[in-house]
């Protein structure tokens, strides 16, 4: 078993009620896809990779936006957190 | 009824009382279209190289474009432009709000300053009657005192007012011009350049002026297909709900959130100064919009009881990240009374951030003393010493006369090694982007002729965040694997695309948050609407040429007054220490990765490499042949 955090900041921790969970894996060869599902399910929250598709909410592994990566086919091995965020960037 | 291309300017001459209109030359129009590209060959006409911009042979323009005053999404932005009293350079200052379609209803795009008077005045325009008034009664107002006793005097609470605050009447080297209130033009202190021409205050009202659209039913399905958009937008949506607070939390995650002056990339308290804590705290109350815009990100903002009891326009990302993370001050009734004084004295909150994370770090350094600050405290978070030197800077009482230098000059009296983690280049104080970990900004930042600041070419694409950011990478450069901010591969094309664009976005009247920020409005939509509004047919092609031809002029600018590459560069920190922790761990703006850039830059706007000058050729083939020629003379090319 693998443990990893997923944290919840700004927007979504607001609107999901949630900061941080940590969730197990049995198998760490898993994608961001879905980790997230699973999560989603975990935490009794709607799924939110619709929310990371369309934009609105940005997946960071250590703070890598997945987009520099593989996206949502990235796979969560090497990372510990994994955090969700609003995506607004610009002042 | 007048053609969106007719422009008229409105002369005041300060020194001589004399105020007249003319048509706007019909080669400024044709190369430079409007707003900021006007503006800018005003000033080369007008202004002679190696003036003191506070003197009075500095000229300060108010453009509009041919979209203000339409309906066409975000067309309410103003472009002010002048030589800037902090960089000595070109500078050009934008603010949304309601002014430039007034001024555009009043029968004018452009308003030209000239000379200075002797005694404080202020100018009122309704339609033709122009006028200068006294304003004696007025000076020393603050800037909401400002706007409410010229309405009251007008009997008028629709009149749009552009002011000037304490800090511009003192000279502050970062002063701004509030417009509409709390619109701050005040990147590059052109408020202090009002300020030493005693002119208080420009408030205008038209009546008048309804525009001749050319086709007005391709325009109307035009501007609902841009708002169709507008509406689908995540990211506008993001700015409806947070404004550009909503910024911190993101950029804090990615480590790219500046804190204790750009020595660590992320502040442990963020989300206590984030947008979304605001919302929710109820300290963002109200939503606004500036003319035409369905994205409202402006936002006022309250704070009801307690010392830091206030309340005025925005805050935005910047002024959060420089007074909170910057100073490493988390509570944010603090942060926005900060941001309030700004508002109110008419700072640059950018500046006056950059400045204060300095002085605390010279204090934290021991290279001043508390005798040296006027007996401050000045260690890192206290807020009530930030609070304290925001006041000091604005009035120049004590050691802020020393800081309302701006940080250029204060390292030169201050001495000891202190220009070292001054975040400042050109002489302009730097905006909150960690560029060592955003390499397309690196490049914007070290090429933008105001200095290092966000709002010349604003590459967000590079961070590949929003499907359509990464859409326009995979468009340009045929892969999305170059909207990754790491890497410095391919960001001259980046910079180069954003720069044409936000330049075009400023000279048609437009918000960046329609284009460069958001992607809504393609430059093949943009041409879509000068063709249904003017009946010129033009391709997307031809638009972004007039913005390639506005960024040249600017550069052209800069030479005339002895800019060379030399000059391209960030500031010593960001080029010497790399980023300590998180996912930027190890990057750096070295010299040879910038210089890398640069030559990539200049290569594309066929510049010269070795000195980042426009040549003749260049000129010649952007039909510049008036800037060549003067150029040609004064031996620079």
């Amino acid at each position: 078993m693998t443990k990893k955090i997923l944290k919840f900041v700004g927007g979504p921790r607001i609107a999901l009620r949630k900061k941080v969970l940590e969730v197990e894996l049995e198998n760490n060869n898993v994608t961001v896809f879905d980790f997230l599902r699973m999560a989603s399910k975990e935490a009794c929250i709607h799924d939110i990779t619709n929310e990371v598709k369309k934009g609105k909410y940005l997946v960071l592994l250590d703070g890598i936006n997945i987009f520099y990566l593989n996206g949502l086919e990235t796979l969560v091995k090497r990372f510990s957190t994994i955090t969700i965020v609003h995506a607004t960037v610009g002042g | 009824m007048t053609s969106p291309l007719t422009s008229r300017t409105v002369f005041v001459d300060l020194t001589k009382k004399k105020i007249w209109i003319e048509d706007t030359p019909k080669k400024y129009v044709i190369n430079y279209m409007g707003g900021r590209g006007v503006n800018a060959r005003y000033l080369w006409s007008l202004v002679k190289p190696k003036i003191n911009p506070l003197s009075k042979d500095n000229v300060l323009i108010f453009g509009t474009g041919p979209f203000t005053g339409t309906f066409i999404p975000t067309a309410g932005q103003l472009t002010i432009t002048g030589k800037s009293p902090a960089t000595e350079l070109y500078c050009k200052s934008n603010a949304g709000g309601h002014f430039a379609s007034e001024l555009r209803f009043a029968g004018y795009s452009h308003i030209v300053i000239l000379g200075a008077s002797s005694k404080p005045v202020y100018l009122h325009i309704v339609d033709e009657d122009i006028e200068l008034r006294d304003a004696s009664h007025l000076w020393g107002k603050n800037t909401r005192e400002t706007n409410i006793a010229i309405k009251k005097e007008l009997k008028d609470k629709d009149v749009q007012v552009a002011c000037i605050g304490p800090a511009a009447e003192n000279l502050v080297r970062f002063a701004g011009i509030m417009v509409s209130a709390y619109h701050a033009a005040a990147r590059g202190g052109l408020g202090a350049v009002l300020g030493s021409k005693k002119l208080k205050v420009i408030a205008v009202r038209g009546v008048r002026e309804i525009f001749d659209v050319a086709n007005p039913g391709r325009l109307e399905s035009a501007v609902l297909e841009a708002l169709a958009k507008v509406s689908k937008s995540v990211k506008a949506q993001a700015y409806f709900k947070y404004g550009t607070a909503g910024s911190i939390e993101p950029t804090n995650e990615m480590g790219s959130l500046p804190s204790y002056n750009f020595k660590e990339s992320s502040f442990e308290q963020a989300e206590e100064i984030g947008g979304a804590k605001l919302v929710k705290e109820k300290y963002i109350r109200k939503r606004a919009a500036c003319t035409a815009c369905p994205i409202h990100c402006h936002k006022y903002f309250v704070v009801e009881s307690g010392k830091y009891k206030c309340y005025s326009g925005g805050p935005e990302y910047e002024t959060l990240a420089a007074f909170g993370a910057g100073c490493g001050i988390e509570n944010a009734a603090a942060v926005l009374k900060m941001h309030e004084l700004c508002n109110l004295y008419g700072l640059d909150g950018i500046s006056a951030g950059a400045i204060i994370q300095w002085v605390m770090e010279c204090f934290e350094r021991k290279v001043l003393t508390k005798e040296e600050v006027d007996d401050l405290d000045v260690r890192w978070g206290n807020a009530d010493v930030a609070i304290e030197l925001i006041r000091k800077m604005a009035f120049r009482e004590g050691f802020g006369n020393i800081l309302a230098e701006g940080l250029l000059r204060a390292t030169k009296i201050v001495g000891k090694d202190s220009w070292k983690w001054a975040i400042q280049s050109k002489g302009l104080e730097q905006s909150r982007v960690d560029t060592r970990s955003a390499k397309a900004y690196a490049l914007a930042f070290a090429v933008n002729p105001r200095g290092p600041d966000h709002l010349h070419a604003q590459p967000m694409a590079e961070f590949g965040i929003y499907p359509e950011s990464r859409e326009l990478v995979k468009k340009l450069l045929g892969d999305v694997k170059y909207a990754n901010p790491y890497i410095p591969d391919k960001k001259a094309e980046i910079v180069r695309w954003h720069e044409d664009v936000f330049a075009l976005t400023e000279v048609l009247g437009l918000c960046s948050f329609a284009t460069t920020t958001t992607y809504i409005l393609a430059p093949e939509s943009l041409a879509t609407m000068y063709y249904a509004l003017t009946g010129t047919k033009v391709s997307a092609e031809d638009l972004m040429l007039v913005g390639r031809r506005v960024i040249t002029l600017e550069r052209c600018l800069n030479v005339r007054e002895g800019l060379t590459r030399e000059d391209d560069k960030l500031p010593w920190r960001l080029m010497h220490e790399p980023v300590n922790k998180g996912p930027g761990k190890g990057l750096v703006n070295s010299k040879e990765e910038l210089g890398m850039l640069l030559d990539q830059y200049y290569k594309l706007h066929e510049w010269n490499i070795d000195s980042g000058i426009p040549p003749n050729n260049t000129l010649l083939k952007l039909d510049m042949t008036d800037i060549a020629s003067e150029l040609k003379t004064l031996g620079m090319i």
